[in-house]
């Protein structure tokens, strides 16, 4: 068990590797000169001479790399341009609002998907099929974002049930913090339940036309058992794998969807950052969020055996 | 379990089982080209027949014959769109064809059972083999989980697996396709069902252990009082086990009865057909063509020293040291030009492996290979272009030998388009030409290999291979995936061309019958090394070799008598023993075997005892 | 012809008929429409649907209806533009190293993790900021974005077929290891390609309205579903219309391609399964 941990894991410090390189690359792309753009407004020649040393910018672009490299592992992920606030700790304030949104519209997504893709599986081609199908089809062409402004269009600003710009943490006050994260987990879920419903089943529909199937249903059980004992173990793993994705893709996407609610999230940050040309914190955040997207990846991968006994420990 | 013992003091007056006038049909079913056939011809079209109680009947047909959907009517399992559109099932005084959902699950698993064909697939590789034993019981008695366990671990006894507490607590794939299928015999008879059906129980595995899972199954069976219903292709198993028969054909039912009359007056045509296509020994050689053949040992084809091939295990680091798997040890062969060698063994015995070596597919880790004088081993082996004219291969899967967005034609022609000097119009005459050898029309040179049947892609496979007249031609198992008549077909097309154009051919197979009809000398391939080599006639005959004796007595054979009558044929197995201060070798993977030569056309391969 | 789409799922029917009608409309509309997309006509700031303006006019007095078919016509070129890109690269790197596998496959097989690790639109987000917003960036920033999953594709497959049979007849026939590529190899290829470029394409017009939405992307005043939507959330109360007509607008383009790849995947899973 131990050695298929240690495998997975030294499998990732290359793919680390590479994240830090391409961002490096990328933040190398912006035109202009890299002090002036860190030092923003400053106009004085020989700040900006001395800027240029402490940023070891008169070095060659490897050396520069491997010093940042190494500030970046004992993480210092620098200054913000804009605020002058240390980066780590913004980026981890606003973190916590991320991971809540996206981890229980995952939850949702995942949940009422599995349900129903078991269950259209089953039906397959009556009609319970196509009306969940049409239903996932639908879901997978809307996109997150407009379903946020047509929530707050009808929610907030018709109905006025809920609030639309704002965010109190559920952790201070439960009832409050709920109303202001129910339409952007709404939003995110709905968008994304499509995808992994039509996932699970297809999964589920070759699953079903396999022997053992048919032999579980020759042995008299009831389809409902045969269903959700023998079937969805053995769909659960491609969908793991595809939550995977789909929790990445909303780790990416949740900037639109912070943005359109108005959510002090990591997105928005990012967002906002890029506007103000606030490099040093973009950097920040593009590591941060693409390393937890590697970590994600690799607790599910550890999660694998516990549900096919074929893979090797 | 009570009724039970009732039921065997009084033998019953009715059948078991009789099923009158059943028509199954697909009415809205989308075929393959997306088209929806109009007239619903029913897939099986009123079949008639009744099994007794503890009676052992088989249905045998071809594919298409629809013996499997009958089957899976009898327990409600046929697939998606597919009705009873006529007739009834009589099972005990019920009539099956009217169930609901509730009353099947009071049927399948205590009264009827049923086994299926791919053990590799039959069992659910995320659940424990205890957990699945045992899940029909429990869902259908009431009795306490440690009754049911113990039943489960006596069956397991039964079918002769080895530490039966343990298997209950592993998974599927530890173990290999026989056990599952003995795991899956015990599993259907968990309940005392009336009546077990096995489709095609046997057909994956290979021929030893297929006899082994037959006589478990029988044995089994006869001490519970269970009625089975085998569906099969192999005559030769139902001659073996089976009382009585019925034959099917395109969904119909062409003869029916006990097998030892059907076997000795077979009425119908198609009957005829099935028996007549089953492999059969040819004419013994007459001496002179014997000494003619002798003369020609200088020719050889193909020769193999001490050729040995490794495998190379995965590793889990990258770091670690490559380990290699030998897959052939100290190979030594000589083939004579113009003869048809056969290579025998059963999966894993690297057969294949052999076959891909002469072919340069496969690399040799030792030894040498020389094809037509030609080394192809060793520093600068001719490449594959070089080697093309000389030796081609002859798939077994005529489903994946043909790339699927090529025509015929451009299949057929391929080997030809890599020598300049013919032109386009003599490359088509020349596959032209092919085609008519191999027995199909002109026009097929357009069509895709998705119009065509198994029997037709293997004659192009055929075709390709000859198109540039090759001196040997490796055939590894090429009848292997098809149907009795069209495998005769095929073998005596491939019998004719070798006659027409003399090239010589490698016959790689498992189905020692088929073996004995094509075959002028035989080589027997056991983990990898020969045990055993000689003429055909010396091998089948006096077989030395204890492993060669075992695949023969696994041979269930129907011979024909004359005038169209069949009759199981039980070799006369002398005990043919090794010569003295010789014994098998006991573990084959580091076995240093010694050659003993029993006459000038008969080798046999074994340890010396130390 | 008309045989074939008789037999046509419903599915697949609607797909072709909505996404075709969709392209002729939005470019004979942007052509023969009265309205000038970028020109503001401060006269009627804020319309609600009627005769002359169908969809009503944005807050510089804009047609709406205008505006969205000159920004459905600029997304589907930019989305195609990225998806073709993609498809060109990924096909051969996949090629090569499913193909030929060794150092190459590996070196290939760390950088395209390494794209993958990005989730989603991250990747993206950063190449733009680098950049800033023009069309040119997003066709080549989403390029890069999904090569990855062709890639993968294309090499799993090319895995597959190298064990097969008609590709070891190949071999023996003599062929070069490029003629076996190209001839047998690719040709099977086409399909897994074509399922997956659906599914690229609507992950690109998302992708790509997201970036106008946060201004990141085509800039304004070229119209585009992206911006239009932005806009409209400063508006919501005034005129809830500039929001609602261009996500109808993705939603049914969305809806038709993601048709229209439900059926090619269902025809063809019978095919690729074989694979």
């Amino acid at each position: 068990m131990l050695s298929y941990f240690f495998k997975r894991l030294l499998m990732i410090i290359p793919t680390l590797f590479c994240i830090t390189i391409t961002v490096f690359i990328i933040m190398r792309m912006v035109p202009g000169d890299p002090v002036l753009l860190a030092m923003g407004d400053i106009k004085n020649p020989e700040l900006i001479e001395q800027m240029r040393e402490q940023l070891g910018l008169n070095k060659p672009i490897i050396i520069q790399y491997f010093h940042w490299l190494s500030r970046i592992i004992q993480l210092d992920f620098g200054h913000s341009i804009i605020t002058g606030e240390p980066v780590l700790s913004a980026m981890f304030e606003r973190f916590g609002v991320t991971a809540q949104v996206v981890i229980i519209s995952v939850l949702i997504a995942a949940v009422t998907a599995i349900i129903g893709g078991t269950l259209a599986a089953w039906q397959q081609n009556k009609a319970m099929d196509t009306a969940i199908v049409t239903f996932a089809v639908i879901c997978m062409s809307i996109p997150s974002f407009w379903l946020g402004i047509a929530f707050i269009l009808i929610f907030g600003v018709h109905l006025q049930w809920l609030p639309t710009v704002g965010y109190v943490s559920p952790l201070h006050n439960l009832t409050e913090g709920i109303q202001f994260l129910v339409m952007p987990i709404a939003a995110l879920a709905i968008a994304e339940m499509g995808g992994i419903l039509r996932m699970v089943r297809s999964t589920t529909i070759d699953v079903l036309r396999l022997e053992y199937i048919t032999h579980a249903r020759a042995k008299g059980i009831s389809e409902m058992t045969v269903l959700f004992r023998h079937a969805l173990k053995n769909t659960f793993i491609p969908t793991l794998t595809l939550l995977g994705l789909i929790m990445g893709s909303l780790l990416g996407g949740a900037a639109v969807v912070e943005t359109v609610f108005t959510l002090p999230g990591l997105g928005r940050l990012l967002v906002t950052s890029i506007y103000g040309r606030d490099y040093v914190m973009v950097q920040g955040i593009m590591i941060l969020i693409s390393t937890s997207y590697v970590l994600i990846n690799l607790l599910i991968d550890m999660l694998y055996p516990l549900f096919d006994p074929r893979v090797k420990l | 379990m009570q009724q039970k013992t009732e039921s065997h003091m009084s033998p019953p007056t009715h059948p078991l089982l009789e099923v009158k006038d059943l028509s199954i049909a697909f009415p809205s079913a989308r075929f393959a080209d997306n088209k929806r056939d109009k007239s619903t011809t029913p897939v099986v079209n009123r079949t008639n027949f009744s099994l007794k109680s503890g009676e052992i009947m088989a249905i045998v047909g071809e594919s298409g014959s629809g013996k499997t959907m009958v089957a899976r009517a009898l327990l409600g399992l046929l697939p998606s769109g597919g009705i009873i559109s006529k007739g009834s099932i009589n099972f005990s005084g019920e009539d099956l064809t009217k169930f609901d959902q509730q009353q099947w699950k009071n049927i399948r698993g205590q009264k009827i059972s049923m086994i299926f064909q791919e053990p590799m697939v039959s069992l659910n590789p995320t659940l424990k083999i205890g957990f699945q034993i045992c899940e029909a019981m429990s869902h259908h008695t009431s009795l306490p989980y440690q009754t049911i366990w113990a039943r489960a671990v006596e069956l397991l006894t039964q079918v002769k697996i080895k530490d039966p507490e343990q298997c209950m607590h592993k998974f599927p794939h530890e173990f290999s396709g026989g056990m599952r299928q003995r795991i899956m015999i015990a599993s259907s008879l968990m309940m005392k069902p009336d009546l077990l059906i096995a489709d095609e129980p046997t057909t994956a595995l290979d021929c030893i252990v297929q006899k082994e899972v037959m006589d478990i199954l029988l044995n089994t069976t006869r001490n519970e009082g269970t009625a089975v219903l085998l569906i099969t292709h192999d005559l030769g198993l139902v001659a073996h086990y089976a009382s009585k028969v019925l034959v099917m054909e395109k969904g119909n039912v062409v003869e029916g009865g006990k097998v030892s009359n059907i076997l000795d007056k077979p009425t119908h045509p198609y009957t005829r057909k099935l028996l007549s296509s089953l492999p059969h020994k040819p004419e013994p050689l007459e001496a002179e063509a014997e000494a003619e053949a002798e003369a020609e040992t200088a020719n050889c084809i193909v020769s193999i020293k001490n050729l040995c091939v490794d495998y190379p295990i995965r590793r889990q680091w990258f770091w670690q040291q490559q380990q290699y798997n030998r897959v052939l040890h100290n190979i030594n062969m000589d083939m004579r030009a113009g003869e048809t060698l056969a290579i025998v063994g059963e999966s894993g015995s690297g057969k294949t492996s052999l076959g891909r070596a002469i072919l340069q597919l496969v690399n040799a880790s030792k030894g040498s290979i020389s094809v037509s004088g030609i080394p192809i081993t060793g520093e600068n082996p001719p490449s594959l272009r070089d080697m093309s004219p000389i030796v081609q291969l002859i798939f077994q899967d005529p489903y994946a030998s043909l790339s699927p967005r090529q025509t015929i034609g451009k299949s057929i022609s391929e080997p030809l388009l890599l020598k300049p000097e013919l032109g386009k119009d003599e490359i088509t005459k020349l596959t032209k030409q092919a085609l008519k050898d191999v027995g199909l029309p002109d026009d097929y040179y357009n069509r895709y290999p998705n119009e065509l049947s198994g029997g037709q892609r293997q004659r192009v496979s055929i075709a390709r291979a000859l198109i540039s007249k090759p001196k040997l031609i490796i055939a590894d198992e090429p009848v292997s995936a098809l149907d009795i008549t069209v495998q005769a077909q095929i073998l005596s097309l491939l019998t004719k061309l070798k006659q027409k154009y003399g090239f010589s051919c490698i016959f790689i197979s498992h189905d020692l019958s088929v073996v004995e009809q094509v075959a002028d000398r035989v080589v027997v391939l056991l983990h990898g090394h020969i045990v055993e080599w000689g003429s055909s006639e010396a091998l089948f005959n006096r077989p030395a070799h204890p492993y060669t004796q075992k695949l023969l007595a696994a041979l269930p054979e129907l011979q024909a008598k004359g005038e169209g009558s069949y009759a199981l044929h039980t070799r006369e197995h002398q005990h043919y023993p090794l010569p003295s201060g010789y014994q098998e070798a006991a573990d084959y993977a580091d076995a240093q075997l010694s050659h003993v030569k029993l006459s000038d056309s008969h080798y046999v391969a074994c340890q010396k005892t130390l | 012809m008309i045989k074939n789409i008789k037999n046509m799922q419903p599915n697949a029917l609607i797909g072709y008929s909505l996404l075709s009608m969709i392209i002729i409309v939005s470019l004979v509309g942007a052509i023969i429409s009265p309205y000038d997309p970028v020109e503001a006509d401060f006269l009627n700031r804020f319309a609600s649907p009627s005769a002359g303006h169908w969809f009503g006019t944005d807050e510089y007095g804009r047609d709406v209806l205008t505006r969205i078919l000159n920004g459905t016509f600029t997304s589907l070129r930019v989305s195609t533009a990225a998806v073709i890109l993609s498809v060109i690269v990924g096909v051969v790197l996949g090629a090569c190293t499913g193909y030929f596998g060794g150092w190459l496959d590996r070196i290939a097989m760390v950088v395209v993790d390494s794209i993958m690790a990005f989730p989603g639109l991250l990747l993206v987000l950063g190449i733009m900021s680098a950049l800033g917003p023009s069309e040119l960036g997003i066709i080549i920033a989403l390029g890069i974005a999904y090569t990855p999953s062709i890639t993968r594709i294309v090499r799993g497959t090319v895995f597959s077929l190298r064990e097969k049979d008609f590709v070891e007849a190949s071999k023996l026939c003599g062929n070069s290891d490029w003629v076996t590529l190209f001839r047998h190899i690719l040709p099977n290829c086409i399909t897994p390609i074509v399922v997956i470029s659906t599914s690229i394409f609507t992950s690109a017009l998302l992708s790509e309205t997201a970036l106008s939405f946060l201004g990141l992307g085509i800039p304004p005043p070229e119209p585009s579903w992206g911006s239009m939507l932005a806009d409209s959330r400063n508006y919501l109360g005034l005129n809830p219309w500039m929001g609602i007509f261009p996500g109808l607008a993705i939603t049914f383009t969305l809806l038709s391609i993601n048709l229209i790849g439900d059926a090619l995947r269902d025809k063809w899973d019978p095919y690729m399964r074989n694979l």
